[in-house]
């Protein structure tokens, strides 16, 4: 093939690229608004669609514009699921064209719209009371509270107190820090449940006081989220209730999908 | 300690079920388990029998699972069984133009698969009611739980709505209904009456 016969050729498949890559980015748009209902899905083609990203396939080298491709073909898949869902949807609730809809909902009466939502309206009842302790607890605050002049006057400013030095220990002592760190409680939590084997969550969290029964439930917690351990329910033998058993994991096991469940932990 | 009596647990659950106590009404399944024991259901069961002549029913509801594939949580609801004539809902403080407003966006909503742009409500309501009604409207509507918002500006039925409209009944009847000859003018109602979340 000669020199010239060869730059048209290339000239046109530059073009082509251009034009085909303008095209694949107005279908990802008609597409995007399509998702966003703003358009009917059915006024979009998905066959012609398909047939003019075919079109310009063998044009495509680098990596962006295989990207964009594969962004189109994506758009299309995602249109064609609200078409299915459309015509589900519609069928499960009658016919409703969006637009017809819009045109008849414009031409009611206030009035006629408010009997008719009134037939198919069954409103949720709410009570709301003061209660005897609300309103003791109430008196309560109200002695206690001092007047808003006396809130808003200026304290004299006293003399800070002198700064002093506090230990590692001093910190130790207080509880303000862990020796070992939130980890290796962790880790050391995990070993004995490992020991134990499956056990009831109460009587793993169980402590002798309340404030290490709370550390011990929030330590499991992570244990559990983390996927260290699961946690189930299980029939108990004695009265068939049903309870909460922990299970280690010998080795973490990131969870794929997780649901939050709130336990109390009673005094 | 005395076993409770089923009459006790039976008040128990309508004084978690009826007042209110957070943001939403009703308890959640996991309150009324842990309040009432393991024979909750039978509790529920039992009050629903007392509220029915009332024409009230507990009814279970399921809210939008906050993580999608999540299990949606549970809730129970006491909510009118039968339907309340337009003079008590007047009298109940409910104006016209605000249910006319909610059915109208129920209905655009539905149509449109049970998703639609915010804006384009805005433009439909706004026509008859004002563009500041319009937005006031679809705040409270929001707000009161009858539609959620998405980050794209998507309006969809929220869980009050869910439990409250039988959205089967109002699509059938939107559109078995003809249209007014004169719709006229929607004008400010004479009357102010307070509007369910208005202070």
């Amino acid at each position: 093939m000669s020199a010239e016969a060869k730059a048209p050729a290339t000239k046109s498949a530059k073009r082509s690229v251009a034009e085909g890559r303008r095209e694949l980015q107005d279908l990802i748009r008609t597409s995007k608004a399509v998702e966003e209902r703003r358009l009917n899905p059915f006024h979009m083609d998905v066959g012609e669609s398909l047939d003019l990203a075919d079109r310009f396939f063998d044009l495509w080298e680098t990596f962006p514009d295989l990207m964009l491709d594969a962004k189109a073909l994506n758009a299309l898949s995602r249109v064609v699921k609200l078409q299915e869902s459309r015509l589900r949807y519609q069928a499960q609730l009658f016919h409703a064209d969006p637009e017809a809809m819009a045109e008849k909902l414009k031409s009611f009466k206030t009035d006629t719209l408010f009997k008719a939502f009134l037939q198919c309206w069954h409103p949720v009842t709410e009570l709301e009371q003061v209660t005897p302790q609300a309103l003791e607890e109430a008196a309560e605050y109200w002695e206690t509270l001092l007047p808003v002049a006396e809130r808003r006057r200026e304290r004299p400013r006293t003399q800070a107190p002198a700064m002093e030095e506090l230990t590692l220990d001093d910190l130790l002592a207080r509880g303000v820090l862990a020796r070992d760190g939130f980890g290796s409680e962790l880790a050391t939590l995990w070993d004995e449940l490992k020991t134990r084997g499956d056990v009831d969550y109460w009587a793993f969290i169980e402590a002798p006081s309340h404030a290490e029964r709370i550390r011990r439930a929030y330590a499991t917690s992570y244990l559990v989220t983390y996927g260290y351990a699961w946690l189930g329910e299980e029939n108990g033998a004695k009265d068939g209730a049903k309870k909460l058993v922990l299970h280690p994991r010998a080795a973490q096991q990131a969870p794929t999908d997780s649901v939050s469940m709130p336990i109390v932990v009673l005094r | 300690m005395a076993p409770e009596r089923k009459e006790d647990k039976v008040k128990k659950a309508a004084h978690l079920i009826l007042f209110k106590r957070g943001r939403r009404p009703g308890a959640r399944d996991w309150e009324l388990r842990q309040r009432l024991g393991k024979d909750w259901e039978e509790s529920v069961k039992a009050l629903n029998d007392n509220l029915a002549p009332l024409d009230l029913e507990v009814k279970r509801i399921e809210e939008p699972a906050l993580v999608e594939g999540a299990e949606p949580p549970v809730r129970y609801v006491a909510l009118l069984k039968g339907t309340m004539p337009p003079a008590t809902a007047r009298m109940a403080g409910w104006r016209v133009d605000h249910l006319a407003g909610l059915a109208v966006t129920l209905g655009y909503v539905l149509a449109k698969q049970g998703r639609a742009p915010r804006d384009e409500i805005e433009d439909l309501l706004a026509e008859r009611l004002g563009r500041w009604r319009a937005d006031r409207f679809l705040e409270q509507y929001v707000r009161s739980g009858y539609l959620r918002e998405d980050d794209d500006g998507l309006l969809s039925p929220d869980w009050r709505t869910t439990a409250e409209v039988d959205l089967r009944d109002l699509m059938g009847r939107l559109l078995a209904m003809k249209a007014d000859e004169a719709p006229g003018q929607d004008g400010d109602d004479e009357d102010e009456e307070r509007g369910p979340d208005e202070e």
